[in-house]
């Protein structure tokens, strides 16, 4: 398991597709509304995955579909958490660290999007009483998945900065 | 300066091999270079530079620049600011060259369109010794940019004609016509080039037969083939025109310095000090600046011929037929001058000739008399010749050329030149291309008269047959069939940007006209399109800079050209398949977009799909499945395989490929998205049946490469059908440019349809 990287964004990246908004203006902040939308989709998907069907190929796939558009957009965290997803659904890995651990690598000028980021609502202890056979699996994919949340939510930040309004 | 010729075995006490070298291996050699700088007096004199059996011009710069390691040369310059080559004779010389040799000297066109207008008013002035040789007409002027098929075509069909003709390709010619006050004796000054290079070698010439030029190589094949072992073959250099008495060989950078070695100084060690080869700040107006120092440059390499030199100036410059010629030049300046820039030339040419005076002292191998000649010239005493002029071309009855503005009329006479063939001493006749609504200074009434004053081999050739057959688009003479387009004046894109060119092509060319130019201009345009990346853009662009001769620069090859292809993107994400379609819309290329395997495979029945961008992991049917399920189908009805006829009856399936069957004949290329980096995914793809892979997020850079890389191996693969491609893309871009601000929502595309009808008539073309 590689670590996670330390920015938020690829910048590099992202300014490829923001080059791209010479020709039409708007056509990288059309695709950023257009991926909070599908991964808030996604992540809906991934929690009603985990609460019912459990399907552990399910949550690889949706890992997988995340993991492309985010990685395509430079929002590199993000795609960082989603290949861990995919690789505990396809039990490939079987650990996902600690939210504290993963936060601290946040570059200096990164950690700013931490203030007033309110991250109670991910940071309880996750305890699953269950006799799925995946149960240690769907453990660790429902904290990658409260990961996921809030590398969301500071992708969101750094992008409001950028394109100057709230996303 | 001592000298001593330098042997094939260990040369000096300092060569270090010299105890180590076994016999059989690379031995160490030398080769004299000399640079050509004037801010730098203090390495002005050869330099011995050890060289190896595999070593390139290139190579050989950086031992220079290694060499020279502590001199402020060294600092000022690097590999690609420095070029080795030769000067090489006078026009005089060439003249005399000329005349004696069979006619029909081959003159390779590389960079005269960068020639500034400086060069090319002295050019002119070249023409006032150049004119007394009539027979000196035969050029082949090749552009740069001519692909090597196209040349060999083009060159066959000269030869078998035996036209002589200045075959253009683009605007180039054009400009250097328009540069050139007299593209008739213009050439002249390049024809003896070649000659006096071979002789130099000590080879016989005669160029109709023996040179064969492709893409710019010289290539001295046929002369005394026994006598020359393949490898001197194919020397690859560039000529620039420096003046009217002057031009300078560069040597391409990859060129082999052994080879360059062998055919200029002979065997091995054979070189002495005092004919070093030339290192030339690449910059032209340099080598101009220090003209003064030109002189005694150039006849170090010219030694072997001085002699002859000398006789010949005596010649020609002092016979009364310069006259007329040069009054053309005093015309011709005239009308330039009205010109700002010419006004520098004229300036140019004056301190030109001053510093050629100068020189003279320095250098006892230039007859003086030359230069006397030189500075009679009426160019510079227009008032003299007048007189002379008018006498002269008041007994021109008949012009020696005919002016053609029809197919008909120009097969008739090809033909006739064609089966003049045969009659040895006259003079052949050459057939010159030029474009439409050519205007340039050129004045061919008035001009030719001048230009050609009766000689005795001219009037010979008069009795026979009109000289030269040009064609002139100007404004009196009517025009049908002759378009542009033909010779690849203009490139199709162009037909709607702005440009510099006074002419737009308005009329599909003729189908049976003139195939050979237009074929090879359409294989031009390909192969340049795979070797050297550059842009459809940039070739307008370079059309464009070529028409202002102001820019020559260099285009650069990392400029992006997108061969015309259809591509298939497979991708589950939207927000990947935007990105992607957005990239292929910005560069101009189709897609179509499938959602999973399944209808990747759909989609790829339909046909016409050169390309596909397949993402691995795609629900339904995963991008390795479709792959694979993609490559049994080729397997089944014979894709990529060399066709068996009967084995394309296979009804069921080839039913959907009837449409596509030319298409369908070349395998699709499958370029995987790989999400990671294991290598087993990627090992996984390729025995799929993918051809490659690109690592997600897909760096867009990476992918135009890969669709250029792909996208021109499918142009190659599949000519025909990409040929359509591309000139449906030219005739479609405007539209297509609208079209797209929509269908970005949609996403897709589906082109080959609405445009069937323009690939007929690129089938014409």
């Amino acid at each position: 398991m590689t670590s996670i990287p330390a920015d938020i964004i690829d910048w590099t990246i992202l300014n490829e597709i923001i080059y791209m908004d010479e020709d039409d203006p708007d056509f990288s902040k059309s695709l950023i509304i257009q991926f909070i939308d599908q991964a808030n989709t996604t992540f809906d998907s991934m929690q009603e995955e985990l609460d019912n069907n459990k399907d552990l190929s399910k949550l690889d796939n949706l890992g997988h579909f995340l993991k492309g558009s985010s990685a395509t957009l430079g929002l590199q965290r993000i795609a960082w958490v989603c290949e861990r997803i995919q690789n505990l659904g396809r039990k490939d890995e079987n650990f996902f660290p600690n939210l504290n651990d993963l936060l601290s690598t946040l570059s200096e000028k990164d950690s700013i999007y931490l203030k007033n980021l309110d991250l109670s609502v991910y940071s309880k202890d996750i305890t699953m009483e269950s006799t799925h056979a995946d149960n240690e699996y769907l453990l660790m994919i429902t904290k990658a998945l409260n990961q996921a949340r809030i590398e969301f939510l500071l992708a969101r930040k750094e992008l409001s900065r950028y394109y100057k309004q709230e996303l | 300066m001592t000298t001593d010729p330098i042997k094939i075995r260990p040369l000096s006490p300092t060569t270090t091999q010299r105890t180590t070298t076994p016999l059989n291996t690379a031995v160490v050699w030398k080769v004299w270079v000399k640079l050509e700088d004037d801010l730098n007096s203090s390495i002005n004199q050869s330099i011995a530079i050890e060289f190896t059996q595999h070593d390139t011009v290139d190579d050989l710069k950086s031992k220079l620049l290694l060499k020279l390691n502590k001199s402020r040369w060294s600092t000022l310059n690097d590999n690609t600011s420095i070029a080795i080559g030769l000067y090489i004779e006078t026009p005089k010389i060439m003249g005399h060259n000329v005349s004696k040799s069979p006619r029909g000297s081959i003159y390779m066109e590389n960079n005269l369109f960068k020639s500034k207008p400086k060069l090319s008013l002295q050019q002119s002035i070249g023409n006032n010794t150049s004119i007394n040789n009539t027979d000196t007409h035969e050029l082949f002027t090749f552009n740069k940019s001519f692909s090597s098929t196209a040349l060999n075509r083009d060159f066959n069909t000269i030869k078998t004609s035996n036209l002589h003709t200045v075959t253009s390709s683009g605007a180039l010619i054009s400009q250097q016509l328009q540069e050139r006050n007299s593209p008739f004796i213009y050439p002249q000054g390049h024809s003896p080039k070649i000659s006096a290079f071979s002789k130099f070698t000590g080879l016989s010439l005669s160029p109709i037969n023996t040179l064969q030029i492709s893409n710019f190589k010289y290539n001295s094949n046929g002369i005394h083939r026994q006598s020359i072992s393949a490898s001197r073959n194919d020397l690859k250099y560039l000529t620039e025109i420096i003046d009217n008495n002057t031009s300078r060989i560069i040597f391409e950078p990859d060129e082999i310095i052994i080879r360059i070695y062998s055919e200029v100084f002979g065997p091995m060690g054979v070189q002495q000090s005092s004919e070093p080869l030339q290192v030339f700040t690449t910059d032209i107006s340099n080598s101009i600046n220090i003209k003064s120092r030109r002189c005694s440059q150039i006849d170090v390499p010219l030694s072997k011929l001085s002699s002859h030199v000398n006789n010949e100036n005596m010649n020609i410059n002092h016979s009364n037929n310069i006259s007329p010629n040069s009054n053309n030049n005093t015309k011709n300046l005239a009308e330039t001058n009205k010109l700002k820039r010419d006004i520098i030339m004229n300036y140019e040419l004056r301190s030109s000739s001053n510093n050629n005076q100068k020189t003279s002292n320095d250098t006892e191998r230039f007859d003086d008399t030359n230069i006397d000649s030189e500075m009679n010239s009426p160019t510079f005493n227009p008032n003299t010749s007048s007189d002379n002029l008018r006498r002269e071309s008041v007994t021109e009855t008949e012009p020696d050329f005919r002016i053609i503005t029809d197919e008909e009329q120009l097969r008739k006479v090809s033909n006739s030149i064609a089966n003049d063939e045969n009659i040895l001493h006259a003079p052949k006749q050459a057939i010159l291309l030029l474009p439409k609504n050519f205007e340039g200074d050129v004045k061919f009434e008035s001009q030719q008269n001048d230009a050609y004053s009766p000689t005795s081999a001219d009037m010979d050739l008069k009795s026979k047959k009109p000289n030269i057959i040009p064609f002139q688009e100007g404004d009196t003479v009517p025009h049908s069939g002759l378009q542009e387009q033909e010779i690849g004046l203009i490139h199709p894109l162009l037909e709607g940007s702005p440009s510099n060119e006074p002419t737009l092509p308005n009329t599909p060319p003729n189908i049976n006209s003139r195939p050979t130019l237009t074929d090879s201009n359409i294989i031009h345009k390909g192969l340049q399109t795979s070797q050297t990346n550059s842009n459809i853009v940039g070739t307008t662009d370079e059309l464009k800079s070529t028409t202002n001769p102001v820019k020559p620069k260099m285009r650069s090859t990392s400029e992006n050209i997108f061969p015309r292809i259809n591509i298939l993107i497979v991708e589950d994400n939207v927000i990947n398949q935007t990105i992607l379609g957005s990239f292929l819309r910005k560069n101009k290329i189709f897609y179509k977009v499938a959602k999973n395997g399944r209808e990747a495979v759909d989609k790829w029945k339909e046909g016409g799909i050169h390309l596909i961008f397949m993402d691995l992991q795609l629900p339904v049917l995963s991008g390795t499945d479709a792959a694979k399920e993609i490559r049994q189908y080729e397997k089944k009805i014979g894709i990529g395989i060399q066709k068996k006829q009967s084995s394309s009856s296979d009804l069921s399936l080839s039913e959907s490929f009837l449409n596509t069957k030319s298409s369908a004949c070349a395998p699709v290329i499958i370029v995987a998205f790989t999400a990671s980096n294991s290598l087993a995914d990627k090992r996984a793809a390729l025995i799929a049946g993918c051809n490659d892979y690109l690592t997600k997020p897909v760096n867009l850079h990476w992918l135009s490469k890969k669709i250029t890389e792909w996208g021109c191996m499918q142009g190659l693969i599949d000519f025909d059908n990409w040929k359509q491609g591309q000139s449906r893309m030219t005739n479609n871009v405007l539209v297509k440019k609208q079209a797209s601000l929509k269908s970005r929502k949609s996403g897709t595309k589906i082109p080959t349809k609405q445009s069937s009808s323009h690939n007929i008539e690129a089938d014409n073309i």
